[in-house]
């Protein structure tokens, strides 16, 4: 009996679960009548309700890319330094990791307000990408570095006392070892990080503005795939189907983005970066 | 019948000056204790094995000789212990040289997720020992000396975590041994090893003998018997383990001063 109840609770979640992604999908299906070539070469026309979404294809690529230039090199940073402090026992480690878990927690919206008083204010770098970018960065930061701290660890856990055994230096140990061994967890935060970027509206409104003009540089100003659907959605009547277009070609960016962070990253480690091959077959004599 | 934790059976002289002497050696963990009062002396160019039941302090023994118990958070060591002469637990003490002069192989083989290759290069590298040449020769011949060369000449840029256990620990060993230590610290080497590979690997221990002086945490009393010279059997008391007596292999299995080693090294004990 309780077998029984247990199979049909769990079976209903799971059929629920799918439900929610069976709309999505049907969602984006229907937008797929709008998704012609023409629509990733052409700007907006009439508010968006034609032309094409290029302008937004470039802006949330320039946006991507930016905040990976601040999450990626911040990031492994960052995480080395608290897992190299743990082995250390530094103090006050405890406190640098709460206040990560709470930037984490820190509602976009109040992100995307202190990016628009520091950037575009303070550093004067108004509404731009650049700006939008590197607020894009602070959002996920905690979260890149949260979920590369476990992969260091676990790799640290595994080769750091055999490694001490025999006499490594720490930074061999770091860079050769438990970096590279670390590559598939640093691949996995990244597309969470990228995923919660591409994702995002509220920061964004605040840094980068929602011009819909291709941007010439990450100076200009530019609006991005997700702040167009919004708009789209929200502002602009008639505009459901572009909309549901635009989101078809986030999906699909977003699924790019991740089969590429896992090239980088991923199965190779960053071993590319390091030219090592690492747990996998090679069999060049 | 409390274990003597002093107790010795011969006395050291002249060229059998011991490798590592042990004095007063006490280890806990935060508040626990977990060794107490230890003093060992292990002979050059001997196989010294340890035995005594699980939770007895061995492992953090051997693990206090190169100072690997530095890694453990709250572990607190005081007595003394003396490589080659020189008190390892002094300030300014070079660790790193320590590590490279002593081999350590750990219960599971623990090969690096690199390539064979890079397994034995990368800690030779690290050390500055040889230029590319001969590192190379170097490893060819270590290889040559585990029995592995013939087994993976042809694969050496394969991942190291694809050989067997038993590949994986000689290997282990290689990467220990080029580094030309003149101790070697073994625990429990051959516990997750099939019969065959255990075989192999009690082999190459016999080999290596010749060469630097070994320590050796077994649980298999077997195995004690055929590799030890000495012999050193710990036991726990009120929760810490102690070394309650120590000699000459053949002395303690044929005539143990304590009933209790008497006991553990008849089978009826453990």
């Amino acid at each position: 009996m309780t077998d029984r109840w247990s199979a049909w609770i769990t079976g209903t979640a799971a059929c629920l679960t799918v439900a929610v992604l069976a709309w999505i999908a049907a969602d984006l299906i229907r937008g797929v009548g709008v998704v012609r070539w023409q629509f990733f070469v052409h700007g907006p026309e009439d508010f968006g309700r034609g032309g094409g979404v290029a302008p937004m294809i470039v802006a949330s690529l320039w946006l991507v890319l930016i905040s990976w230039a601040v999450v990626i090199p911040l990031g492994i940073l960052a995480a080395t330094a608290l897992v190299v402090g743990r082995l250390h026992q530094w103090p006050g480690l405890r406190w640098v990791e709460w206040a990560l878990d709470l930037l984490a927690a820190t509602p976009s919206v109040v992100i995307g307000l202190f990016g628009n008083a520091f950037f575009c204010v303070a550093l004067g770098l108004g509404f731009s990408l650049l700006a939008g970018g590197l607020t894009l960065g602070c959002m996920t930061l905690p979260l890149f570095v949260r979920t590369t701290q476990i992969g260091l660890q676990a790799a640290v856990t595994q080769h750091y006392a055999t490694a001490s055994a025999l006499g490594l230096a720490l930074p061999t140990t770091l860079l050769r070892i438990v970096l590279p061994a670390a590559g598939p967890a640093m691949s996995a935060a990244l597309i969470l990080a990228t995923g919660r970027s591409l994702a995002e509206t509220a920061a964004l409104i605040f840094t980068s503005g929602y011009v819909p003009r291709m941007p010439l540089s990450a100076f200009d100003s530019g609006r991005s795939l997700s702040v167009h659907v919004y708009d789209l959605a929200m502002n602009v009547s008639g505009g459901d189907q572009a909309a549901r277009g635009t989101a078809l070609v986030l999906v699909v960016l977003l699924l790019a983005i991740n089969a590429a962070s896992r090239l980088l990253l991923g199965q190779h480690g960053i071993g590319i970066l390091h030219s090592v091959n690492v747990g996998r077959s090679n069999t060049r004599a | 019948m409390s274990p003597n934790p002093n107790h010795q059976k011969f006395t050291i002289t002249g060229d059998d000056a011991p490798v590592i002497d042990i004095r007063d050696l006490t280890a806990r963990y935060g508040g626990r204790t977990v060794l107490r009062q230890v003093s060992l002396q292990v002979r050059p160019l001997r196989i010294l094995t340890i035995v005594g039941p699980s939770g007895c302090g061995k492992s953090t023994l051997l693990a206090s000789i190169n100072r690997l118990t530095d890694l453990i958070p709250d572990c607190h060591i005081t007595g003394e212990i003396r490589v080659e002469g020189q008190p390892i637990f002094q300030r300014g003490y070079d660790v790193r040289s320590l590590r490279r002069r002593i081999g350590w192989i750990a219960q599971r083989p623990t090969p690096f997720p690199l390539s064979i290759w890079e397994n034995l290069e990368l800690p030779m590298r690290d050390h500055g020992l040889g230029d590319r040449r001969q590192r190379q020769q170097r490893i060819e011949q270590v290889l040559h000396r585990v029995g592995l060369w013939e087994e993976i000449r042809h694969r050496l840029h394969a991942a190291a975590t694809e050989l067997s256990g038993g590949q994986q620990q000689r290997l282990c060993i290689a990467r220990a041994i080029l580094l030309q230590p003149t101790i070697l610290l073994l625990d429990e080497p051959c516990s997750h090893l099939d019969p065959l590979s255990a075989q192999r690997i009690e082999l190459l221990i016999k080999e290596l003998r010749q060469s630097m002086t070994i320590v050796l945490v077994t649980h298999h009393l077997a195995q004690a018997r055929r590799l030890a010279d000495d012999l050193a059997f710990f036991w726990w008391r009120d929760g810490a383990g102690e070394l309650v007596e120590w000699g000459a292999a053949k002395e303690l299995f044929t005539q143990p001063q304590h009933r209790l080693t008497d006991a553990y090294l008849s089978g009826d004990l453990g």
